[in-house]
């Protein structure tokens, strides 16, 4: 089933319609609209939890927004819904201002942390709540919840009751839930925290898929930088009510824009420093090659599986020495802390040979690709 | 896709319409609206003119009818009902004590049969189980026959239309209120933390002081508030099994007001009685919160 | 669920006194039903002949059937109108600001402590005053005052369990508030509904402190009725037919609550996630 799945969503991608299109009757699924955050603020009393944020989601994008507990992510999610009222800024949807429309007339799909499927109703009662509520004639409504069970491979189940469902299952119903009345977009709040591992990245895919195939603007709330970088056409980091960063994933990781994102995705080598032309000056002296000139203070950020020993070294790179602190075995990799006189230096290498690892002590040179070196200067 | 969006609710029927807290705060009031009318008219009102009535009525403000209350006759009356009030409060957590312990601790037919009887009892007239007790205790009833046969006594004893016959009807009755709130605290303790004193090297004696009993304080405070509170407003039990022997607050005012036809001293004595029930009410929000009445409530 | 505290010996005494206890409990509710079915007078427990005579006199004897048919009336009056009055003041409490919601749950908790000889003065001065006394409407809106508690307790009880995010689901779904209340937090309430209304029912079936007070000389309820009997000594024999017609009526409520209430719990228990993943 899951095979298939990505089968037809692969060529879901080139004509997202076809895939939608029932046995008869007209074709549902609607793309999604823009969702744009003009200055969008939220004060509670003299307490900032989302301060001026400046967004654009496309029509079709998979946007995550990812921060820690605390970041405003949470109260971005209830501004978007409608449930919290922003204390200045505006928030539309496609060319429409929604920040004073309440929540049923936004129609926007919510996908909750807990699916908040309604325990009275059966399956089939549950994806029909939204269309039922709009008045919609029987048979539509049959013929839709008949597509969107479908779509989230859930036409067997129509007749279970909630509680008669596993975790995996109630969170398709959920998402069936809200793609069956069209939404203009689709909202998620940590859809897959409550589920285990495995199924995490099943679901992962379909919902993938699934937005993929309709079409569908997504606003994907999380903390878990893995689901971001996974799902993500773009990832927006919020911290302290923020926005830190709105990027690709790729540039996330190799060109994060402050020190915070630089830390969240991953791990990081920081300097702190001045960047002077050619090269970074640390704290501690030292003279680091930079590829492109640049001015004033910065943080350098070197990624660990960038740095490279020894008879790797090329021209052109830094040259440091270093004392094996501690080597570490996970998995297929390869951890070494090193201690330096820049301070603790982290590198990873793949195990690919039968090396042994450098015992505690070893004093090993290393540098690395000063073109992988990542300079972030701070106005 | 223009047909497709055609059951969507159109956004711009509300131009700047009321966002979710408003609309929220909206609904609530409008929700309220009706049983606040109701509770004020048909609650505040008639209470509110009793103290109007209380207070001298038409004939202006002034405290004589406090005073009559003053008059060592319903002094008596007062100490008399609290004493009862208490005496079955204290009887109902003696005896609803080690039963909450059973039901809460020993899986058993005793424990599921008793839970199915506290239940009912609660569903059940007060009247016909106040009837029963005449039926059982009286001179030829069920009880003086069992202890004549016995030999334990040769004369029938008074058992009912005395003092004896109100304990037993209002323990009766009131007891199952403690059981059903004692229930649910004793469940709701840990039983980790008596195997983890047990296992530490404290007695089970010391445990159960200790740990145990504490830790039930909270069910034993708003269960025993409540029968006592109960206990004191209580009419039919005392009136019935009392045989006119036994007198308490309440009974005096249904004297005042049918017998003695003195409407202020009748709104004056249920004044007080009122301002008694509404600082044992405040209380027991304060300790245990409202909700905790039959132990529901609770998460 | 394990004990700990008592040996061996103190378990069995435990389990005893639960024993006798349910005799003190249980056998005073049930034992005017084998008296009300013995064909003479006297009130013995196990009745030499049987007959339900006592009966035919509680629904042919005009007094006795008319108070039974006022007490009907009267309860599905009050307990219907507590019940409307009751779950929205549930719901509107359980919305409001936590002060206010503190205050309101006070005010309409109060009739339940407030003792019934004061509600019943109370109303008793003010219905003589507006000449209101023996009326069937407002002996039944007291009632409903009195028994309001009784279905907003457990129907508040049931709210404050119920998940708030059901009510954010409904609205992002596109239902209004009085559509998420009919549609989602109604539903659901249902049993916390039903068993308050059986339980005002009850109440005021059996309430007799306001009722004597309201009623007036020409109409008489049941409980009224049967309060007369039993102040004459409660030789008539058809109070024993009716306190087992209202033991019938509660313990029916009852078990068709609870097994009601438990009917969704008697279904399968939910599969595993890796077992049925489509």
């Amino acid at each position: 089933m899951t095979t298939a799945f990505i089968e037809q969503s692969a060529s879901g991608a080139a004509a997202p319609r076809a895939a939608a299109r029932p046995a008869s009757g007209k074709p549902i699924g609607t793309a999604g609209v823009g969702v744009r955050f003009e200055s969008l603020a939220k004060r509670y009393n003299d307490l900032y939890a989302v301060d001026g944020v400046n967004l654009d989601v496309a029509p079709g994008e998979f946007l995550s927004i990812l921060g820690p507990s605390g970041s405003g992510k949470t109260t971005v999610l209830m501004l978007i819904a409608g449930f919290v009222s922003p204390s200045s800024g505006r928030l539309l949807l496609g060319d429409q201002d929604i920040s004073r429309i309440p929540p049923h007339k936004r129609d926007i799909g919510v996908v909750f942390q807990n699916y908040a499927l309604f325990p009275h109703l059966d399956v089939r009662r549950n994806v029909a709540f939204p269309l039922e509520v709009r008045k919609v004639a029987k048979d539509e409504i049959a013929r839709r919840v008949a597509w969107a069970l479908e779509r989230v491979h859930m036409s067997q189940y129509a007749d279970r009751r909630v509680s008669q469902l596993s975790g995996g299952q109630q969170q398709r119903v959920a998402l069936a839930r809200a793609i069956v009345f069209e939404p203009r977009a689709l909202l998620m709040d940590e859809p897959l925290a409550a589920l285990d591992r495995n199924l995490r990245v099943d679901m992962q895919h379909e919902i993938r898929s699934l937005q993929r195939s309709l079409g569908q603007t997504v606003i994907y709330v999380t903390h878990d930088q893995e689901e971001a970088l996974n799902l993500s056409d773009r990832v927006a980091v919020m911290d302290h009510g923020r926005l830190q960063q709105v990027d690709t994933p790729k540039n996330l990781y190799l060109r994060p824009a402050n020190p915070f994102v630089a830390g969240f995705f991953g791990e990081a080598n920081l300097f702190r420093g001045n960047a002077e032309a050619a090269a970074f000056v640390t704290e501690s002296g030292a003279r680091l090659p930079l590829a492109r000139s640049a001015r004033g203070k910065a943080v350098l950020c070197v990624r660990p599986e960038m740095i490279v020993f020894g008879d790797k070294q090329k021209e052109g790179f830094p040259s440091l020495e270093g004392t094996v602190v501690e080597t570490r075995f996970q998995g297929s990799i390869l951890r070494i802390s090193l201690r330096t006189p820049l301070g603790p230096i982290m590198a990873v290498r793949h195990i690919n040979t039968t090396d042994d690892a450098p015992p505690e002590g070893t004093r090993l040179t290393f540098g690395w690709d000063p073109e992988l070196g990542h300079l972030m200067v701070q106005e | 896709m223009g047909n497709a969006t055609s059951i969507s609710h159109s956004i711009t029927d509300t131009p700047g319409g009321a966002d979710w807290e408003t609309q929220r705060r909206r609904v609530t009031v409008t929700l309220l609206v009706v049983p606040i009318a109701m509770m004020a008219l048909l609650f505040l009102v008639p209470l509110g003119y009793l103290v109007w009535l209380s207070l001298g009525g038409p004939s202006g403000p002034n405290v004589n009818s406090y005073r009559q209350l003053a008059a060592p006759v319903y002094l008596n009356l007062a100490y008399y009902t609290l004493q009862l009030a208490f005496i079955v409060t204290v009887a109902c957590a003696v005896i609803a004590y080690p039963l909450a312990y059973l039901l809460a601790n020993i899986e058993s037919a005793v424990s599921r049969l008793m839970i199915v009887g506290l239940v009912i009892s609660l569903w059940l007239s007060v009247l016909a189980r106040t009837y029963s007790w005449i039926i059982i205790l009286q001179r030829n009833g069920v009880v003086n026959d069992l202890l004549q046969q016995a030999g334990i006594t040769s004369k029938p004893l008074p058992l009912v239309y005395n003092e004896t016959g109100v304990y037993i009807g209002m323990i009766h009755i009131l007891l199952p209120y403690m059981g059903m709130t004692l229930y649910p605290t004793l469940r709701a303790i840990d039983g980790s933390l008596v195997r983890s004193a047990l296992s530490l090297g404290a007695s089970p004696w010391t445990t159960f002081r200790r740990v145990y009993f504490p830790l039930s304080l909270s069910g034993l405070v708003s269960g025993s508030i409540l029968v006592f509170t109960m206990a004191i407003g209580f009419f039919v039990t005392p009136a019935i099994l009392g045989g006119g022997r036994v007198n308490t607050i309440v009974m005096a005012i249904q004297n005042q007001v049918q017998v003695l036809v003195d409407l202020p001293l009748a709104a004056a004595t249920s004044v007080v009685l009122l301002l008694v029930s509404l600082l044992i009410l405040v209380v027991y929000e304060r300790i245990a919160g409202v909700e905790r009445i039959f132990g529901k409530g609770r998460q | 669920m394990s004990e700990y505290l008592l040996g061996a010996n103190g378990r069995r005494l435990l389990i005893a006194y639960g024993w006798l206890l349910i005799l003190f409990i249980i056998v005073p509710a049930l034992v005017l039903v084998p008296v009300s079915i013995g064909k003479d007078d006297s009130f013995v427990i196990i009745p030499h002949e049987l007959s339900l005579r006592w009966y035919q006199t509680l629904f042919t004897d005009t007094r006795w059937r008319n108070a039974l048919i006022l007490s009907l009336k009267l309860a599905v009056f009050a307990s219907v109108l507590a019940t409307v009055a009751g779950v929205l003041a549930a719901i509107g409490v359980s919305r409001a600001a936590p002060q206010l919601a503190k205050a309101l749950r006070l005010l309409f908790i109060a009739p339940m402590i407030v003792p019934l000889m004061v509600i019943g003065v109370g109303f008793y001065v003010l219905y003589a005053r507006l000449r209101l006394l023996g009326g069937f409407v407002p002996l039944g809106a007291a009632h409903a005052v009195l028994v309001l508690p009784f279905v907003m307790l457990p129907v508040s009880a049931r709210l404050y369990s119920m998940d708030q995010r059901l009510e954010w689901a409904a609205a992002s779904l596109g239902a209004g508030p009085y559509q998420t209340i009919i549609r989602v937090v109604l539903p659901q309430l249902k049993p916390a509904i039903l068993a308050g209304f059986a339980f005002a029912f009850i109440f005021s079936f059996d309430e007799v402190v306001v009722a004597q007070f309201l009623s007036g000389p020409q109409m008489e309820t049941l409980p009224r009725r049967m309060w007369e009997g039993i102040q004459m000594g409660g030789l008539d024999k058809t109070i024993t037919a009716v306190t087992t017609v209202q033991l019938i009526l509660a313990v029916v409520a009852m078990l068709f609550i609870t097994t009601w209430q438990w009917r969704p719990k008697a279904r399968p228990a939910p599969a595993r996630d890796k077992a049925d993943r489509p």
